[in-house]
């Protein structure tokens, strides 16, 4: 059920989603992880579903919303000095080249309306590979400078910080969504 | 400290080890943290000397298995699974040798075929586990969760598609008590997640749940995990697409 005004979420989906998801007795809850493919991947009801959750979380309490970019969420192609190109295909078997701007202006869009409803820092995380760190946390900055640019991202008091997080075959060896991390952990192995 | 900056870099560390003795002994470590192996049937992309027990029979005989820190037995299918057939005497001597263990992630697991001698073949590595992750184990909640019992450092919990598969709660697992409550104050990570029991089991025979960071996907029963963890949840990981699995389980 979509709701009439796009800036509130129906009453019905919101009672639904509150009956699984009400944070409002998770007293230490800090932060909040998502995913930017799983905001795409939601649409439209991106917004509906984070403004009903951030609704249960308590005002006072300080929140970080952690948004996690995967690889093939920064660069079609990983590249490194080291990786084998053929091993960094079978990373990403089936997706295609995107706009990530044009995406990205998707979750910035999302992240104005959660902010409609409470205050929070938003953290953009770049959880990739070791060899696209410095190229994801560049990309990131340089979306978000755009973002901002054209007035996307004035809605925080502060900054989204950009982080990232170095991923490994080593530290993610059940990571399913990295495409086929099983041969990337044989990989590892075979040295 | 030369080392430690090539940590990720697998061909520098490799390249530091070969240099003299003490960077070998800096480099080794990093170099055989992790070992994987493919418990299954022989596929064209899988080269035939990861095929299970190859990796881990190889790392024995050069006598590295005490430095590997995360195991993993991965599966394509779940035929044949990994249950007792897949073990045997010398095996379990390589198990007895991963003294350091600390994550070990097991795909298809066969719990119900291991009992009730299960902890004769994992309990090698009950003193130093600290992170768990089952793909679609099978056996009833009971057996699954005297399994997770089996380790009493347990940290962190990721189980994977654990559908119930037809499997009977019998008479027998209702007596099934786990041997340990592992401290379970990490992360849960649940993916598709349909075993309400198993969870409503394990806040009855775990006395509560500790977790501090969850991440949740398509998991039925997000509320009672929720409120089981009320006064420990810190993060929490959300998916907006079909967040607790309606469509999923719908299909």
């Amino acid at each position: 059920m979509k709701s009439t005004n796009p800036s509130e979420p129906s009453v019905a989906n919101s009672t639904a989603l509150l009956r699984h998801f009400n944070l409002s007795h998770n007293k230490s809850l800090r932060t909040l992880e998502t995913t930017a493919e799983a905001i795409d991947a939601a649409d439209d009801t991106a917004s509906d579903f984070f403004k009903t959750v951030l609704s249960s979380v308590a005002p006072s309490v300080p929140l970080d919303i952690v948004v996690i970019y995967r690889d093939i969420d920064i660069s079609d192609m990983p590249h490194c000095s080291w990786c084998k190109l053929e091993l960094a295909r079978l990373r990403y078997p089936r997706r295609e080249p995107r706009d990530r701007v044009a995406h990205f202006q998707h979750q910035s869009r999302v992240f104005r309306e959660m902010h409609s409803v409470r205050n929070f820092r938003l953290v953009l995380c770049a959880d990739v590979f070791d060899c696209m760190v410095e190229d994801g946390i560049n990309t990131l900055e340089r979306i978000a400078k755009m973002e901002e640019a054209i007035g996307g991202l004035d809605y925080p008091r502060q900054k989204p910080l950009i982080i990232s997080e170095r991923r490994t075959v080593r530290t993610r060896y059940t990571d399913y969504n990295a495409g086929d991390s099983r041969v990337l952990a044989i990989y590892a192995t075979a040295l | 400290m030369v080392i430690s900056n090539f940590i990720y870099d697998k061909d520098s560390l490799l390249a530091c080890s070969m240099t003299c003795y003490s960077w070998y002994i800096a480099a080794v470590p990093y170099l055989h943290n992790t070992l994987t192996t493919e418990n299954g049937p022989p596929l064209p992309w899988i080269d035939t000397k990861y095929l299970w027990p190859r990796p881990l029979q190889k790392s024995y005989e050069l006598g590295l298995l005490p430095l590997v820190k995360r195991f993993r037995i991965c599966m394509v299918h779940n035929v044949p699974g990994f249950g007792p057939k897949s073990l045997s005497k010398r095996t379990l001597c390589y198990f007895s040798a991963l003294t350091n263990l600390q994550e070990l992630g097991i795909d298809y697991l066969y719990v119900s075929d291991f009992m009730p001698t299960i902890q004769q073949c994992f309990g090698y590595f009950s003193p130093t586990l600290r992170f768990l992750a089952l793909k679609r184990p099978f056996g009833s909640c009971r057996q699954i969760l005297y399994f997770i019992g089996l380790f009493p450092n347990l940290q962190d919990l990721k189980l994977d598609y654990p559908f119930p598969r037809g499997e009977q709660e019998s008479a027998a697992d209702a007596t099934l008590v786990p041997l340990s409550i592992p401290p379970l104050r990490g992360r849960l990570t649940l993916t598709c997640f349909t075993r309400v029991n198993l969870v409503k089991d394990m806040i009855v025979l775990f006395e509560g749940l500790r977790f501090r960071r969850m991440d949740l996907f398509r998991v039925k029963c997000v509320r009672l995990i929720l409120d089981a963890c009320r006064e420990t949840l810190e993060t929490l990981k959300l998916y907006p697409s079909d967040p607790y699995g309606e469509s999923f389980l719908r299909k």
